[in-house]
């Protein structure tokens, strides 16, 4: 009996001794994670930032970044090119060795100077970092080639920092596979490749308590799967957004609860035209396409009226210029400027000829993995249809659709937009510059003298003004039309877990929802 | 002599064969518009410098022209060397290792259980004399055949799955036991059913075929003539001999169906070979994809091969014919 007794003793300390829940969580996400590095493709930030920090946090999307693994990021001088970053003192990495001004110095060069990866532009490109040199162990300080205003709100919370210790040695960083560790909340404890991925609490974790001890999370690529093993009782969040159809069956289930459910204002769905080609070449003409859509019809067959229509970038973006309109819903307006231009039809077969009286066909190319892009196709094909364009739907697997992009071969083409692209104020002189909203070499004056403008503004407020300006321009004839923004609801059990918090442009699985923070939850991290 | 000539132009067309597939298999993903880099690095590769863009590829030995790239893809495979994942950053080999056994599990009994399956109601459909039965049998055999596996799996899933809670919806074990007996049995369960489900019919139709000859040949009738019961000329005089094609048809099946794990694997986020190559086409992943349709090749051709030596040794006519033919 006193043996018994004892042991429940025990029992009872080692569970009031967890922080929070006991039972490993289980959740799912939508792509199969190999490695966890800032060079494993594809992976979100979100997930990699349960294992790493960055300087500044939670994101460089809605301006509300802070000093997170630094105290500070002050600027020096007045032409806005250089910053000091004192760090935290006691920071330790998984393994034990104490976190330095080394580690960032070192990390920001080997993202400058290595091999690219996803966020390298942001320290090699937009802004340029030309000196990154320590100061003393826990401080550095960074110049920029032109000003860099914006480096302690979005570069600074765009870049995971690395172990020099693990990495310094390391040629080729997409072969890493050494050990992953990082200072974040949780550490990896394993990983089986096309299986799972098991996270454990770093109790030490400088910036709060991680509430959950142990999270598997699964790879399942078919959503409908995914929803089905969080019916089923196999798992306690889907980590994607729940689709349209499901979103009332999900909802009456009491075993089930949903957060999220506000728009999502800087995700979105967007039909991209290929600027390159003619007649898409000419700003009148991609304006008038702008206005031959109705993006609220679009809304409303594809994602069931769940969600808002908006410009491009998001007008939820603290970057965006307030009150940016897209061209839209205006056919009439969309058929006289064809019609001006000489696109007409002549042999009265309800589809107009190009000036020269040849025929047009246009292709809109779609993923085959994304069901909701394939009948948002079919509508715009339809709205197109009306102002007497002949549109076919070519649905292409995703990799092609991907390779079919980048190499410049669509007419028109629909696909996610993320917070990447739509709010992110540096990414978007990377889209002017490198092919998603432009690229360089392509004559367009007018733009030209707007990047002038931006790279030389120094202060936050010149840097927004400027990119007021190339938004107000890329409005007038819109490479990137926006569809709609979807409302993402998130399904998870609340039984196993009930902290879930939805971070525009971040979702809910993100170490945001897992921690306990020491002087109560930051207004930007309350649902 | 004329025998070993035989044989050696027997070898000779499977290695043009194999040889054939692994060309091609170099030449496909490399038709296709982009390149990897546009994966590894996503939207952003547009920013890349050629000079990046390059050094990036020279990682993966993607940055030399295609006819060096092809030797040394050539020589690479001759020693067992198929080159390293973009996406995993490991060996191709090491990858492939590893999800096979999965996929050898799922294809293996998917296999003997349509076989046996189909074979049966094949015996079945020439037992049951009347009619109107047999057409039944046939009708709802082609009918679940003809199912989209991704909708047999998904409504597995709701039924078995969601609905009754018997059997697990995805993965291949579970998490938090690890890989047991039990729970890889458990989980196996309904990727296996889909997968056995669809190949039932083109055991069922070959088996029924090859029985009916069987049953229309003299030694048949002989045995009929002597007071042989149905069943007994069914199972002992005609079944052996119908085995023959059905054996063939066992061997052939093993590359067809490890072909058509992709769609089941990624129904059921299943860890195996379908899935891999599903993530490899998604990623551009030349040498992984290229790794896994090699072994798809190699295994179509061995089966092949066993399935020529099984022939002759079941059916000793063959071996005459071969030797009439030295």
């Amino acid at each position: 009996m006193r043996s018994r007794l004892v042991a429940a003793g025990i029992g009872l300390i080692a569970c009031l001794a967890l922080p929070g829940f006991a039972a490993p969580l289980r959740v799912a996400v939508a792509y199969e994670v190999n490695n966890l590095t800032p060079y494993t493709p594809g992976l979100p930030e979100t997930l990699l930032e349960l294992v790493y920090d960055k300087l500044a946090a939670p994101s460089p999307y809605l301006g509300n970044a802070r000093p997170w693994l630094a105290t500070a990021i002050v600027p020096e001088g007045q032409d806005g090119k250089a910053w000091r970053i004192q760090l935290r003192d006691g920071v330790r990495w998984h393994d034990g060795k104490p976190f330095t001004a080394s580690d960032v110095v070192f990390t920001l060069r080997y993202y400058r100077d290595g091999t690219p990866n996803r966020w390298t532009h942001h320290v090699s490109d937009t802004p340029k970092l030309t000196t990154i040199e320590p100061i003393d162990r826990l401080s550095l300080r960074i110049g920029c080639e032109r000003p860099c205003p914006m480096f302690d709100r979005v570069t600074a919370a765009d870049l995971v920092i690395l172990p020099e210790h693990l990495w310094r040695s390391v040629k080729e960083p997409h072969l890493y596979h050494g050990p992953l560790i990082g200072t974040g909340p949780y550490r990896v404890s394993q990983l089986e490749a096309g299986r799972f991925l098991r996270l454990e609490a770093n109790r030490d974790y400088f910036g709060g308590v991680p509430r959950v001890a142990s999270i598997f999370i699964s790879f399942i690529r078919n959503p409908a799967t995914a929803f089905a093993a969080l019916c089923a009782g196999e798992l306690d969040l889907v980590a994607a957004p729940v689709p349209p159809e499901l979103v009332d069956p999900l909802a009456h289930r009491k075993d089930l609860a949903m957060t999220g459910g506000g728009n999502s204002p800087v995700f979105g769905v967007e039909l991209r035209v290929n600027f390159d080609r003619a007649p898409f070449s000419d700003p009148e003409f991609r304006r008038a396409i702008a206005l031959a859509i109705r993006p609220g019809e679009v809304l409303q067959r594809v994602a069931l009226g769940q969600g808002v229509v908006g410009p491009f970038p998001a007008l939820a973006s603290p970057w965006t210029k307030p009150g940016l309109r897209q061209p839209s819903d205006d056919p009439r307006a969309a058929a006289a400027i064809f019609d001006a231009k000489g696109f007409r039809d002549r042999n009265g077969d309800g589809l107009r000829e190009d000036p020269r009286g040849a025929p047009l066909r246009f292709s809109l190319k779609v993923s085959s993995s994304e069901p909701l892009h394939q009948r948002a196709a079919e509508v715009v094909a339809r709205q197109l249809k009306a102002v007497g364009f002949d549109v076919e739907v070519d649905v292409v697997d995703p990799a092609r659709s991907r390779a079919l992009y980048t190499t410049r071969q669509f007419d028109l083409l629909i696909d996610d937009v993320t917070p990447h692209n739509l709010a992110d104020p540096d990414q978007l002189m990377q889209s002017v510059m490198y092919g998603y909203l432009w690229h360089e070499g392509r004559s367009y004056p007018e733009l030209d003298a707007l990047i002038s403008q931006w790279r030389i503004a120094s202060t936050v407020e010149a840097r927004t003004q400027a990119g007021f300006a190339l938004q107000e321009l890329h409005s007038k004839a819109p490479v990137a039309i926006m569809l709609y923004y979807p409302k993402a609801h998130y399904a998870y059990r609340p039984q196993a877990y009930d902290g879930w918090r939805a971070i525009p442009g971040l979702g809910v699985f993100h170490k945001w929802s897992l921690l306990k923070f020491a002087g109560g939850v930051p207004a930007w991290a309350k649902p | 002599m004329g025998q070993t000539m035989t044989r050696a132009a027997r070898i000779a067309g499977y290695i043009v064969v194999l040889w054939l597939g692994a060309t091609a298999n170099f030449l496909l993903p490399r038709l296709l518009p982009g390149d990897p880099v546009d994966f590894l690095i996503g939207d952003d590769a547009g920013r890349l410098t050629s000079a990046q863009r390059t050094a990036m590829l020279a990682q993966f030995g993607m940055d030399r022209p295609l006819i060096e790239q092809y030797r040394h893809y050539l020589s690479s495979i001759a020693r067992l060397d198929l080159g390293t994942s973009l996406a995993h950053g490991k060996p191709v080999l090491k990858v492939i290792a590893a999800r096979l056994p999965w996929t050898l599990l799922l294809v293996g009994c998917s296999i003997i259980l349509a076989f046996v399956i189909g074979f049966v109601l094949a015996c079945l459909f020439h037992w049951v004399e009347r009619a109107r039965t047999s057409s039944a049998l046939m009708c709802t055999v082609v009918f679940f055949g003809s199912l989209p596996p991704f909708w047999v799996g998904m409504v597995a899933i709701a039924v078995f799955a969601v609905t009754l809670g018997w059997l697990p919806t995805h993965g291949a074990a579970s998490l938090e036991e690890g890989v047991t007996w039990g729970s890889v049995f458990h989980h196996a369960l309904l990727p296996v059913a889909t997968l056995t489900l669809g190949y039932i019919p083109s055991v069922f139709l070959v088996a029924r075929a090859s029985l009916e000859d069987a049953l229309g040949e003299g030694y048949v009738a002989l045995a009929r003539s002597h007071g042989a019961t149905p069943l007994r000329v069914l199972l002992r005089q005609a079944a052996p001999i119908a085995l023959r094609p059905i054996v063939n048809q066992f061997a052939m099946s093993f590359g067809v169906l490890l072909g058509g794990t992709v769609i089941v694997e990624t129904v059921f986020a299943y860890p195996g070979l379908g899935l891999l190559l599903y993530e490899g086409i998604l990623a551009l992943d030349f040498p992984l994809v290229q790794g896994v349709f090699l072994l798809l090749v190699f295994s179509v051709v061995l089966a092949n091969i066993a399935a020529d030596i099984l022939q002759v040794r079941l059916d000793p006519r063959l071996r005459i014919g071969l030797d009439a033919a030295a």
